[in-house]
């Protein structure tokens, strides 16, 4: 008998053991969600008025000193002075405890955008402004909805977020310029943060605000060429271009001996550059238009492709000669296109006589093949080259390197004292295309072929330009990235969860999903891509996506869902249903959990909303132990940790069924200021069972179009603390 | 008669008391966090480093009639300007010897130290009693300097790479106890205090 229960007793100890190694986090809100405050900073949205009067413009504390219409300089508040914290949305919150600093996304409506520090002593109830970067305009408005000023005011740098690793500091934002945002990689500064100046060197004023009259020197958009193009014309202004290295003696098969090739460079229709004036075709344009080819002719006496592995670095592309004479501040873009056999690695280089070449900027990485890199900037003002001003003899080469992310023989390396293009230089050329394992394969020496498009040289007549240390330097390998959703902490090759959006491409192959209804609040419609990817890092500019191929739950019997690449379980692109997540928004927070597994805080939304900035609630998915390649999601849409306001019985577009979104109360009840919109949840925490939850909110009346809209209370910054049963936190 | 044996029985019992259990009390000294550079971070240096650097000195008085017991230095990896920190280590020392105990090392990339995203990471150390042996005659002139060094970070520099080091304002914690003499003297004014009690009350 005595075994029989000490059987019983060990089975059900055995038992609870079990569960409580299974059991995921359980939160529960200990305060109620309360607005944050930050003394001093810049112009805030309690200073403009009440939601029925004032404003930017005319309110009682105007945006510009004097303001109204006699405009004048931003206002800069006195650390004495404490406001509601707005309009400052997408919190990127580092430490723990009551001491922490956050980096806030400044963006007055249609008036400004810019990078803010604070710090907190008490986990994010109050904040103290440290400093302001990064601003996009230094106009006053012109109204209180600024509405007549210059178009895109307020599109500057957003979305902060910071990698710390061993000492260095590194800031990234989203470039929301069009047609820059969600397409081309994160603006990434290197910063050395000083007390107060938490963004230190970073200055005031963003390099988009420069050259203030910028103008196109020349510019290539090839959309009136056809056919072999070995030097084409540029569409605007001055300049010329042609191929590099593409007539060459090369061997590029031995069985049967393939020797040889001539340049056959063209221009052919090739999708998804930055180009606006093409044909719009598949909703994915306007961008199905011309670009430049460059490529071997493949004839029967010289069969090669043109591209070659035993092209010396930075002999094979495409250059092109502008001369600046009166123009400053020049500025060099360009699209850049692989094709998935494509050489992977881009070097720009520069001359100031027609005969040296320098390497500029990093080595520019391709996306994966069978894609556009656009608008890659190289700002020669802002990286202090100022020799390639009023220059007749000023020129750019794209050229071919080795792929220093190459594993394997010949291995990288770079002489002692020299560059990507010195003789000494070891290594190979890689595919654009990764293998299985995502590791860059060698060139395959016969096939592929890389394109330029909007290539613009521009600049500047006066020269009033203020000087910056503040070159735009972008993210390569990040797939249309719309921001870092986490930093996987104490990772090498460090690991980021990140947001990849792909705009307006939700009905069209590969994808091909249902779209959902006009949203019910507003009747906007959406169709970009969102998902969740993992990639990784070493030198925190040049990236290598790992994420997996997984399948999107929602499949019509006629068109099975093709896998794409996404982590699993936490969202679903395709789903039409207001329970489900459609779509995912950044800067949540990862977290070690006692259990094993990683918690993870983030915004998303559904058709619902008609807009994939991921707003509808803030929510908690667990990962499968440590893999962050599955999820389940724990406080989903309809039990979430905090929601917008309720959506009451409405019909559901996939189950058909009358449905109330949530249909469970939020852990955090909902308030007004955070009724329309609800996201990019930083949890911080406080003790092994607490968190201090520090969010972004939109009031209800944002929501609401036209002249109805109320811009008295948006972009807040909020508070509320949680906490936590099942899990201890670190 | 049973009074008086009683009496010293407990002050006897007393002295040995004192003697076997401390009386303890703390000198808690923070060395200034002064030597943050002007350029936001404590030092830096080009990969691959060498030598130790030393940060700041403790000072301290330590008063008469108690010895030292014990010594806990806590501080962090990183500061409110960052929360990660170059590979390095901190020591106590003293001239001629900077290094003489190690008492914090961040050594591994992967560690909290260096890639947490939530630093700075707290740490601290209570040095053992060979480590106050090395330090002894340091502390006894109520000095120690508290250096540091790079690790040789072959995990990740590359030659030419800025180490930057982030350090908190660390913490000295100097467990005092009265010396046995003083102890004694203590008890037997006690004891001198009692007997004439006592001869008054005869």
């Amino acid at each position: 008998m005595k075994k029989l229960e000490f059987a019983l007793c060990l089975s059900t100890f055995l038992f609870f053991v079990d569960r409580s190694a299974a059991q995921s986090a359980q939160w529960t809100a200990t305060s109620a969600p309360a607005q944050a405050t930050i003394a001093g900073g810049p112009w805030t949205l309690s200073q403009g008025g009440s939601a029925t009067s004032g404003g930017a413009f005319d309110g009682p504390v105007p945006y510009c000193t004097p303001g109204n219409s006699s405009g004048g300089a931003a206002l800069v508040n006195p650390s004495s002075t404490v406001n509601t914290f707005n309009p400052y949305y997408f919190p990127f919150v580092v430490g723990s405890g009551q001491n922490v600093k956050g980096y806030f996304d400044y963006r007055p409506k249609n008036i400004n955008e810019a990078v803010v520090a604070a710090t907190s002593t008490n986990a994010g109830q109050s904040w103290t402004f440290q400093e302001m970067v990064e601003q996009l305009t230094t106009e006053c408005p012109n109204s209180d909805a600024n509405t007549s000023n210059s178009g895109g005011n307020d599109d500057g740098a957003g979305h902060p977020s910071i990698i710390s690793f061993g000492g260095t500091t590194w800031l990234y934002t989203l470039d929301r310029r069009s047609p820059h945002v969600d397409s081309d990689g994160l603006i990434v500064h290197n910063i050395l943060p000083r007390g107060a100046n938490a963004l230190n060197p970073l200055p005031l004023n963003s390099p988009f605000m420069q050259p203030p009259t910028s103008n196109i020197i020349a510019g290539w958009n090839f959309n009136n060429l056809t056919g072999t193009q070995l030097t084409p014309a540029p569409s605007t202004g001055s300049g010329a271009a042609h191929s590099l290295g593409m007539t060459n003696g090369y061997t590029y098969t031995m069985a049967p001996p393939n020797v040889g090739s001539v340049d056959g460079s063209n221009v052919t229709k090739t999708t998804l550059s930055s180009d606006p004036s093409g044909t719009a075709a598949h909703n994915i344009g306007p961008n199905n238009n011309e670009a430049w080819r460059i490529v071997g002719a493949a004839t029967t006496s010289a069969p090669g492709n043109g591209w070659n592995l035993a092209a010396p670095p930075c002999t094979q592309g495409a250059e092109f000669d502008v001369d600046t004479t009166g123009y400053h501040y020049i500025i060099f873009q360009y699209d850049w296109y692989t094709t998935n056999q494509g050489v992977r690695d881009l070097q720009a280089l520069y001359t100031t006589d027609g005969s040296t070449w320098t390497p500029v900027g990093p080595i520019q990485v391709s996306g994966g093949g069978s894609a556009f890199n656009n608008q890659i900037t190289i700002n020669f003002h802002a990286l202090g080259i100022t020799g390639v001003e009023n220059n007749a003899k000023f020129g750019v080469r794209l050229v071919s390197v080795f792929d220093p992310d190459f594993i394997g023989t010949p291995a990288y390396s770079i002489p002692a004292g020299g560059n990507v293009c010195s003789a000494g230089a070891t290594g190979t050329y890689t595919a654009a295309s990764l293998a299985n394992n995502n590791q860059p394969v060698v060139y395959n020496n016969n096939s592929g072929n890389w394109r330029f498009d909007e290539v613009n040289v521009l600049g500047t007549a006066n020269n009033t330009n203020p000087i910056t240390s503040d070159p735009i330097v972008n993210t390569t390998g990040l797939v249309n990235p719309d921001g870092f959703l986490a930093v996987v902490p104490n990772t090498y090759p460090i690991q980021v969860l990140y947001i990849s959006k792909t705009l307006n491409s939700d009905y069209v192959p590969p994808t091909s999903y249902p779209i959902c209804p006009a949203s019910i609040p507003n009747g906007n419609f959406n169709d970009d891509v969102e998902v969740v990817r993992i990639a990784t890092t070493t030198n925190f500019i040049n990236f290598t996506d790992i994420t997996p191929f997984n399948t999107p739950a929602f499949s019509n019997t006629s068109s099975p869902n093709t896998p794409i690449q996404m982590v699993n379980g936490l969202s679903d692109p395709s789903t039409t249903s207001y329970s489900g997540i459609r779509w995912v928004s950044g800067n949540g927070t990862l977290i070690k959990l006692s259990n094993g597994n990683w918690g993870l805080f983030f915004g998303g939304g559904n058709c619902l909303d008609g807009d994939s900035d991921a707003f509808h609630a803030i929510m908690y998915a667990e990962s499968n132990g440590s893999d962050l390649t599955n999820w389940t999601v724990i406080n989903g849409i309809n039990n979430p940790i905090a929601s917008i306001a309720t959506v009451s019985n409405v019909t559901d577009p996939q189950s058909g069924q009358q449905v109330t979104v949530p249909s469970s109360a939020p852990v955090i009840p909902m308030e007004s200021w955070f009724g329309g919109r609800v996201y990019a949840p930083q949890a911080v925490v406080t003790s092994p069972g607490t968190v201090s939850l520090i969010f972004a909110g939109y009031n209800t009346g944002f929501q609401l179009g036209g002249s109805s809209r109320d811009l008295s209370s948006y972009r807040n910054i909020g508070q509320v603390n949680l906490s936590v049963a099942n899990v201890t936190l670190p | 008669m049973a009074k008086r044996t009683l009496t010293a029985a407990f002050l006897l019992l007393g002295t040995v008391f004192a003697l076997t259990i401390p009386v303890r009390g703390d000198v808690i000294v923070t060395l200034p966090s002064s030597y943050d550079s002007p350029n936001g971070y404590d030092f830096v240096s080009t990969f691959p480093p060498s030598g130790s650097t030393t940060i700041g000195t403790f000072t301290f008085s330590i008063p008469n009639g108690v010895s030292v017991t014990g010594i806990t230095i806590s501080g962090t990896f990183g500061n409110p300007d960052s929360g990660t920190t170059a590979l390095s280590d901190y020591y106590l020392g003293f001239s001629g010897n900077e290094t003489a105990v190690e008492v914090a090392g961040c050594d591994n990339i992967l560690d909290d130290c260096y890639s947490a995203q939530n630093g700075p990471t707290v740490w601290s150390y209570s040095l053992t009693s060979s480590n106050l042996s090395t330090l002894a005659s340091a502390i006894a002139s109520g000095s120690l300097d508290f250096t540091y060094t790079w690790d040789n970070n072959t995990q990740f520099a590359l030659p030419g790479d800025l180490q930057f080091v982030y350090a908190g304002a660390p913490t000295l914690d100097i467990q005092v106890t009265p010396e046995p003499a003083a102890v004694l003297l203590c008890f037997g004014g006690l004891a001198g205090i009692a007997a004439l009690r006592r001869f008054r009350r005869v």
